[in-house]
Order: C-alpha cells, then structure tokens, then sequence
C-alpha cells in the first residue's frame, strides 16, 4: 500500500511538472502570436511592407496521386497568383485513375523529351508533357509509383529555378501567397525555407484566388479542425518562430531554396512525414555544416487545403501524421537536449517529443493511475472533477483566444455567431475528440510496416473555384 | 495548488487578452469613422486652398500652421498621403504649387518624425517617395534628413527611405544612401537596390556614369547589384569590364555579373574570355562554365558552335543544358547535329534533342 501511495505521489509530481510545461507552452503560444499578428498589421497599415514588383523565379511542384478530383482546379487557380515568373510542375506518381489525363485534356499539354537532372533519388519517370499557352509553363511528369517524397524530389530535378514550392494537389494558394512567401527572403538573405499558413477550405467558395466566405464551416469535425490549425498557425509556429525553432513546414505549402535541399539530400523516401523530416534535416545539416540559416513562417502566406471530412479519414491522416512525427524524432535523435542546437534542442524539439509524440502515452498513463488511485482511495473526486473544469476552461480560454487572433490576419472579419461556435467546440474537443485522437495516436504504431510510405488518402471534394 | 493558480493565472491573462481584441475591434471601428472624417475634412480644407491659388492668392498662413500642428500625427499623415494620391490622378493644375508652398512643412515634419518610432518614421519616407510630392518638394534638405531614417534597424525603413531617395531622381543623394548601406553593412537584398534604382526619377545617364566611378568602392553584395543595374541601363562599359573579366582579383560573384553583362552586351573582347570560362574544368568552379555557355548564345560563330558542342558533354548539368540552349538559338550546322545525335553520348542526344523540339524557331543550316 505505501509502495502504490509513493508511485502516486510521484506521479502527481510528475503530471504537475507536465501540466505546468504544457500549459505554459499554449499561453505563450497564444500572447506571444496575438502580439506579433498585431504587430504585422500594425505595420501593413503604415506600409512597412517590401511590396516589389519583381520577385525571385519560382518552381510550384505539385505532387499527386490519385488526384482526378481536384488537380485541374488546383493548377486553375496556380495560374492566378499575383506573381511575374513561376512555372507550375505537377508530378503525377504513378496514379491509377485519370489524374494525368484530366491534366492533359484540360490544358492541351503535349509530350516532350525533357531531360531530367538527377539531383536527388527519384523513380524514373514514364513520360513528361507541357505547355506554354497558359499564363506560365506548366509541365506534368507521369513517374513510376514511390510516394509522396519521391515525388517531391522529382519536382525539385525537373524545376529550372532556384526556388521550390512544395504543396498538395487538393491546395489553393491565396493570390498574393507567393509575394508573401518570397518576401522573407527579401528581408533576410539567411532565409532558406518558409512556410505559410494552412486553413481549412471545405465548403468555402474562392474567387481570384480569394475566399469570399471564410466562417467557421458548418460540419462539426471540420469546424474541429479549423479550430486546431487556427491554434497551431496563429499560436505555437509564431511562438518558434521567435527563435528559428520550427521543426515543421506544412507539405500543404512551403518554400525552399533549391540548392541546400539538394545539398541536404532531398526528401526521405523512407518517412512518411517527408514535410517533417525534411525541415529537422535542414536544421542538422546547416548547424553540421557552419552554414548560417533561418527557417521562417509567414502567416501572410495563404494556402488553403481540404481536410478530412469523416472520422476515419481523420484518424488515418493524424495515424500517418504520428507515425511521420516518431520517424523523424527518431533519425535525429541527435537534437534532443544537445547544446548545440540551442533552443530548437530545449524547446522544439523536446516540446514534439514530450507533448505531441509521447503525450497520448502519458495521458494513458494518467487515466491509469487516475483509476489506480480511485480504487485504492487515494483521490480526492471533488477536486479532480475541479481540476478538470479549470483545465477545459483554460483550453476554452487559450482557443478562442487564438481564434479571435485570427482578427489580425489578412481581410478577416470576426463574427459573433462563430465566436460562440468556437466556444462551444472547443468543449467538445477537449473532453471528446482529444482522446480519439489520443488512443489514434496511441495505435498508430500497428502495421508500422505496412503504412511506412503510403500516400494516404482522404475522400477528396472538388474545389468551389469561381 | 501551485499548478491551480498558474492555470488560472494564464486563464485571467487570455481572458485579458481577448478583451484587448474586442476593444481593438471596437476602436478599429471607431477608428475608421474619425479616419473617414479626418480625410473629408482635410479634402474641403485643401480643396478652399486650390480655390484660393487659382485666383492669384497665396495660401494661407492658418492652413499651414493646421498642417504643421496635424500632420506630425500620424493618423492625419495617413488622410493626407490618401487625399495626395487622390488628387494626384485628377486634372488639378494648381495642385503642384499647392505643394510646392508645403516644402518648409515638409522638412519641419521630416524633423518631428525622426523622434518618433520607427514605424511612423518609415511611413513618412513612404510617403515621401509619392512622385508627386517628391517632384514639388526642397528634396536636398529632406534627403539629409533621411540619412538619418536610414541608419534604423528596420529594413522596411531603410526600404522606405531609398524608395524615396530614387523617386527624388538627385543622384548624389542615391549615392549617399548607397554609401550609408555600404558602410553600416546594412542588408539590403539586391534585387531591392537593382531594381529600386530602375525606377530612379532623374537622369539614369548620370546616375550610372556616377555608379560606375565608385562601383569598386562598395562590398561585394551592392557591387553585383550596381552592375546588374548597369546590365540593364547602359553598354557603355564593355571596355572597362572586359578587361576586369577574369581578373583573379575580381571576386566571382562580380565575375559572374560581368558575364551577364556580356550575355547582354557581346563584345569581341569578352567572346575569348567567355570561351576560356567555358573549358574550366576545375568542379569547385562550374558556375563559370555555365554562365559562359549560356553567354556564348550571343556569339554564334562556329568557333563557339565547336566549344559549345563539347561542352554537351560536360558532367556538369546545368553545363550541358545552358550549352544545348545557347546551341539551338544559333544557326547550327545539319552535320554537327547529327554528329551529336548519331554519337555515344546519351545525356549530350537527350539534351539536345530536347531543345530542338522545345526551340519553335530552331532551324538548322545545311552546313
């Protein structure tokens, strides 16, 4: 009996330290992204702003598969960003429905015998076709099957210019999200990667490359969703932001000097969160190697992406998302509470590994030792019960406050209605969809193996373009 | 418990930041209706002063101590930075000397807002680049004001400031900028300065003429950019700078600008150079190969024609392909094509091939 009180106490002990980081982590999160979103707009209003013309070229790769849905519409709109000189390349990865016909019927592409330059590991390519009667070249690349990565880096060998965008074919870009992406290089030469901010699109309608009716959606698990991403790109990427901490860049939409990721090796083939995997290596080499660099977020930089509609296309995104999570921990190990990688060491890397990576286990764990103590009469029911409340409020409080952030982002209006929506979600997410989707995580490990690299899809809607 | 009060101390704190929001929401709103009535007030103030200046009178003295008491408010600032470009696109002949009497305001103005933040510091440079307002204004004693804005750890400042410094079209004030950039080792991107100095309001003859007199004067970043400016403006250089092509003392990323000088401008002199740069085969060196090969486009002899074909078979991608490119611009012979086609080199048929086929204007010449 004094053996389980002492385990109790310890684990008290333990969940206190836990809450106290986690906690603390969210609040900044929120303070330090509601003040550097309020500053941005400070200055947007009083023009210290680089509005330039004339902008470096860019490469947009877009990896797809299986994509007959929306890839024509996701090309449609890339040729309506505001932006002089880009090329779109579309890497169709071995498809088995009309992806790359419905590309080439729609745009009229033709075959050429384009030599590829083998900069990085890819499966060769089947055939490659192109046309330069849109707006910019358009080049789609049919290749043999190898996953999301492999596409990727085919993207990168096949691009003619020294920056690549990487996004999902199921994206739209916001009309100015590449000046505002290309900006950060503008403004420091050390830039070598940047993301931008992902917001959910189901159900929105875009005109120009602009969402004419951005509210919270009706569909309770998309609203979900969009609750979280609010959290997680106008909150905790600005808070690593401050010290060049980020350790991942959406695949949704993010920018990268070409040549370091050459230098660097391209995506992994192996991992399935190639997005990940990629950023962490950037990290590690350019420290291994003495090359100053900085890895930006831009949350001026829209792009909006469809997220999953039913739960089961939830819970094997957030499988896969686990699963890439541990796969990249894991190859750079080397990270964790190493000195010389400073704050990425102390606080990015040991936040993913403790909240995000192991946080379902210890959660377990919690609720184990929460049963353990109830039966041996060692808890106070009234005060957990207590202890609860305050900590669904505090995760209320710290959501809706992020989402009211969302007043400090480009064109937003803030509705009432959405407010209390927000709410009332925020509830439900936390005392329902938090621990589906932490017993998801906790499973994600069964058929390892099998998942390893994957496209992973989720039912694809198409994309209300007008 | 500890953990208990921190929780909702943070709770307390959120809770504050979310009023915060609504108040700010609250005053954005507020803020726009005294915005809109600040700016309707300022149009019927400036539109009785047109009135007055069309019937031969000056403009008042009242109206200018107005200005100078409300425009170091940044809010007014931004009505009247509206009301100029408003006014600007309309037919107001009388505006320009409208604005011409504001010039003590100006410089009074430049004053007040070098003590204020940088923020407000960099709008009013912003607004001072207006075209308009940069032609009519004593742009020397505002331009020595602004050296000061320029040394602000804010590059949309120091952005600001030489925007505003170009759109005044005085060159030595451009270069004095330039040499604040250069000594202070501010980060100023080269595309930012290149094309900045594209849109300079005065002589671009003079302005390159001064450029190049100090080009070497400057660190190696605004030296690339300087000669990208002059590639875009002026030929007038090809002497001077083919002489310095290949100049171990020359730093490669000048050298690599001088050749893209040179893709521009051809020039006897530089076609032995660039040939030379095209047989380096040290693999540290390749990108001046490439610049060459792509450079070499400009020269079509069959001299170069030979040396581009052989470097089809360079290890060297970007090599190869800026070689193929440079190949099927020029009237190349039906004889040396088939050599390439019919020979053992995959890569160099492949790439060839290619261009061929992606080049519409692509005719060869029957040897």
């Amino acid at each position: 009996m004094d053996f389980i009180r002492i385990v109790i106490e310890y684990t008290g002990i333990f969940f206190i330290a836990y809450l106290i980081g986690y906690s603390t982590f969210l609040f900044l999160s929120v303070i330090v992204g509601g003040t550097v979103l309020f500053d941005k707009r400070k200055k947007e209003r009083l023009k210290n702003v680089l509005n330039h013309d004339y902008y470096m070229p860019i490469t947009i790769i877009v990896p797809a598969y299986n994509e007959e849905v929306t890839v024509v519409d996701s090309v449609k709109s890339l040729l309506s960003l505001d932006y002089q000189l880009y090329e779109i390349v579309v890497v169709d990865d071995g498809s088995s429905d009309s992806t790359s016909q419905k590309m080439i019927e729609h745009f009229d592409m033709k075959q050429i015998r384009q030599p590829i330059n083998r900069a990085v590991k890819c499966k060769p390519v089947r055939a490659i076709y192109s046309t330069d009667q849109q707006k910019v070249p358009i080049t789609l690349i049919k290749k043999e099957n190898g996953g999301k990565a492999d596409a990727l880096n085919m993207g990168i060998n096949a691009s003619k210019f020294p920056y690549f965008i990487c996004m999902d074919a199921d994206s739209v870009l916001q009309q100015d999200s590449l000046k505002e992406i290309m900006n950060t290089i503008l403004e420091d030469n050390n830039i070598i990667a940047a993301g931008g901010l992902v917001r959910p699109s189901n159900g929105l309608k875009i005109m120009e490359g602009r969402v004419i009716n951005y509210r919270l959606p009706p569909k309770i698990l998309v609203a979900m969703q969009t609750l979280e991403y609010e959290r997680s790109f106008l909150a905790s990427r600005l808070l690593l932001d401050q010290f060049n901490g980020n350790l991942i860049i959406s695949g949704a939409f993010g920018m990268f000097k070409k040549d370091i990721v050459i230098d660097a090796g391209g995506y992994d083939h192996s991992t399935i969160g190639e997005d990940m995997e990629l950023v962490v290596k950037l990290h590690v080499f350019c420290r291994a190697n003495n090359r100053p660099y900085l890895i930006k977020y831009a949350p001026d930089a829209i792009c909006w992406t469809q997220v999953p509609e039913r739960l089961h296309d939830l819970t094997s995104q957030r499988r896969r998302w686990h699963l890439g999570l541990f796969q990249s921990m894991w190859k750079y190990k080397e990270v964790f509470a190493n000195p010389r990688f400073g704050a990425i060491s102390w606080i990015s890397y040991f936040y993913f590994l403790v909240y995000e990576l192991a946080s379902p286990f210890i959660e377990l764990f919690g609720i184990i030792t929460i049963v353990l103590a109830f039966l041996v009469e060692l808890i106070n029911v009234k005060f957990m019960i207590m202890f609860f409340l305050i900590y669904v409020i505090f995760g209320v409080i710290l959501t809706t406050t992020a989402f009211i952030n969302r007043i400090y982002t480009q064109n937003q209006t803030l509705y009432l209605t959405d407010i209390i929506k927000a709410t009332g979600l925020c509830v439900i997410e936390i005392s329902v969809l938090r621990f589906i989707m932490a017993w998801v995580r906790i499973t994600a490990f069964i058929g390892y193996n099998r998942r390893k690299t994957d496209w992973g899809k989720i039912e694809r809607q198409k994309i209300n373009l007008r | 418990m500890f953990v208990e009060k921190m929780i909702l101390m943070y709770i307390w704190l959120c809770f504050s930041l979310i009023l915060f929001n609504i108040f700010w929401i609250l005053w954005t709103v507020i803020d726009q209706r005294q915005y809109i009535k600040r700016s309707q007030k300022l149009n019927r103030l400036l539109d009785k002063q047109l009135e007055r200046l069309e019937k031969g009178l000056p403009v008042t003295r009242q109206h200018q101590q107005y200005l100078q008491k409300e425009l170091p408010r940044v809010k007014y600032l931004m009505a009247f930075a509206e009301l100029l470009d408003r006014k600007a696109v309309g037919q107001q002949d009388y505006f320009d000397e409208y604005l011409r009497t504001l010039s003590p305001i100006f410089e009074f103005l430049a004053r007040k807002y070098q003590q204020q933040k940088v923020i407000s510091k960099s709008y009013f440079a912003h607004v001072l680049a207006h075209p308009r307002l940069a032609r009519n204004l004593n742009t020397d004693a505002l331009a020595k004001i602004l050296f000061f804005y320029l040394q602000e750890d804010s590059i949309h400042c120091q952005a600001n400031v030489m925007k505003a410094l170009f759109s005044f079209g005085d060159v030595s004030s451009v270069m004095r900028g330039i040499r604040i950039l250069d000594r202070l080792e501010i980060y100023f991107h080269g595309k930012l300065l290149t094309d900045g100095l594209l849109t300079f309001q005065g002589s671009h003859q003079e302005l390159s003429q001064t450029l190049w007199k100090n080009l070497f004067q400057f660190r190696i970043p605004i030296q690339v950019a300087l000669l990208d400016y002059l590639r875009f403006t002026t030929g007038a250089y090809q002497e001077e700078l083919a002489v310095l092509m290949g100049d171990a003392s020359v730093h490669p990323e000048v050298q690599f600008a001088i050749i893209r000088y040179f893709t521009r401008y051809p020039f006897p002199a530089a076609r032995e150079k660039l040939l030379a740069f095209l047989q380096i085969k040290d693999k540290d060196r390749w990108q001046y190969p490439a610049l060459a090969a792509t450079a070499l486009a400009a020269y079509p002899d069959q001299e170069v024609a030979g040396a581009l074909q052989k470097a089809l078979s360079s290890s060297n991608w970007y090599i190869r392909y800026n070689a193929a490119k440079s190949l099927t611009s020029m009237q190349m012979d039906l004889a040396e094509i088939a050599q390439v086609i019919n020979g053992d080199d995959r890569f160099a048929r492949e790439i060839l091939q290619y261009f061929m086929e992606y080049n519409p204007n692509f005719k060869p010449s029957m040897g």
